[in-house]
């Protein structure tokens, strides 16, 4: 290294100068390499693959989260609608639409059960199945809620 | 007019392909340089650049680039950080016998700049003896120009990086630091000392007054 200061050293600063950017330009030339003619073609496809994926992402995430609420509505408004009409019952009085969606879902459980029960042989309560309907909308809510919000979270 | 990186950004970000187009026709061979320093592959260093221009344009559309830095710095640090997580990969897959290592922790600074370069000059050397008897100028420019590509393709890819940010990508010692996460110190150094061993090996062969004439 001291060799090389004592040479440089003997150079004006004119010179100095010009010969770092003598050897800066050289330096250039020579790291700088150039990519293959197709490379912006192909590069725009996947830019546009990339949007269309963008985009289908997007329309699913929208139709999952409406599907969700409706089912969370369709969910609220059953629920609302067996306490109301447990409640009724306890009064006594005539709970009218909502009794009579209770006593059909019942007796469609209810025939269900006798279906599976004489090709089977077993069968299940009305108490069975309101937990079989809930275990679903558990799995159903799970997944959708992991498409659309934890997965989301780690792109 | 011409359009900022500003309002190309902002097009962008409205979905606008062809704004992104401009970007890529900016930055793309200079990004290219940089990864090649690393993948010593065109189809890989081309892989690369095309992964990290995607990653931009990601990055662009979802408005998580906040102009903080300058664009440009930004996406070299794409390409740098893509290009090494490639490097790894392709290493591992390929259980090839590859003399470069881009990590850093286990490179150890000395005069090992120049060792590559004699190894490959000795063949040259005998093969010019017999081909090449000429001196005059343009012989000259040519023989020193051959000694820089040479050079700059033996030296280990710590230093080539590192040339190829300040000299191709215009990045500053800062930047470059940040990018490689190496301290100020041994950014300048490494480039101070690759620019002086490659005026040693010129000097060594031609005399001031020769190389003066060719500036």
């Amino acid at each position: 290294m001291s060799d090389l200061n004592s040479i440089f050293n003997s150079m004006n600063e004119g010179e100095k100068k010009n010969f770092d950017s003598y050897l800066d330009k050289l330096m250039s030339k020579s790291l700088s390499e150039e990519v293959s003619g197709e490379f912006t073609s192909e590069l725009m496809k996947r830019i546009e693959i990339e949007r269309e994926f963008a985009r289908e992402d997007i329309k699913t995430s929208r139709i999952a989260r409406y599907i969700i609420g409706v089912f969370v509505t369709i969910l609220a408004v059953i629920a609302v609608a067996f306490a109301f009409s447990l409640k009724v019952n306890d009064t006594g009085k005539d709970a009218g639409i909502f009794n009579y969606a209770l006593e059909r879902f019942s007796g469609m459980i209810e025939s269900i059960s006798m279906f599976i029960s004489s090709n089977l042989g077993f069968g299940f309560s009305f108490q069975t199945g309101i937990i079989l309907l809930v275990i679903m909308a558990c799995v159903f809510l799970f997944s959708f809620a992991d498409k659309v919000i934890f997965r989301k979270g780690y792109k | 007019m011409p359009e900022t990186h500003s309002d190309i950004i902002n097009k962008v970000k409205e979905g606008d392909t062809q704004a992104f187009k401009i970007i890529s026709d900016e930055l793309k061979d200079k990004a290219f340089s940089l990864a090649m320093k690393i993948l010593k592959n065109k189809e890989d260093a081309e892989d690369t650049v095309q992964e990290s221009f995607i990653k931009l344009f990601k990055s662009m559309s979802a408005g998580k680039f906040e102009e903080r830095s300058k664009l440009s710095t930004y996406f070299y640090s794409i390409v740098y950080n893509t290009a090494v997580d490639n490097y790894k990969k392709l290493k591992s897959q390929r259980f090839s016998i590859i003399s470069i290592d881009v990590d850093d922790s286990g490179f150890e600074e000395g005069d090992d700049l120049v060792k590559k370069y004699y190894e490959s000059e000795i063949d040259k050397n005998i093969y010019e003896q017999s081909h090449e008897t000429s001196t005059d100028k343009q012989t000259a420019e040519n023989e020193v120009e051959r000694m820089v590509n040479n050079y700059i393709s033996s030296i280990p890819e710590q230093y080539s990086v590192i040339l190829t940010m300040f000299y191709i990508n215009d990045l500053s010692h800062d930047e470059i630091s940040e990018i490689l996460k190496l301290p100020l110190g041994t950014v300048k150094n490494r480039l101070f000392r690759a620019k002086a061993r490659l005026k040693d090996l010129i000097l060594k062969k031609f005399s001031e007054e020769e190389i003066l004439q060719y500036v």
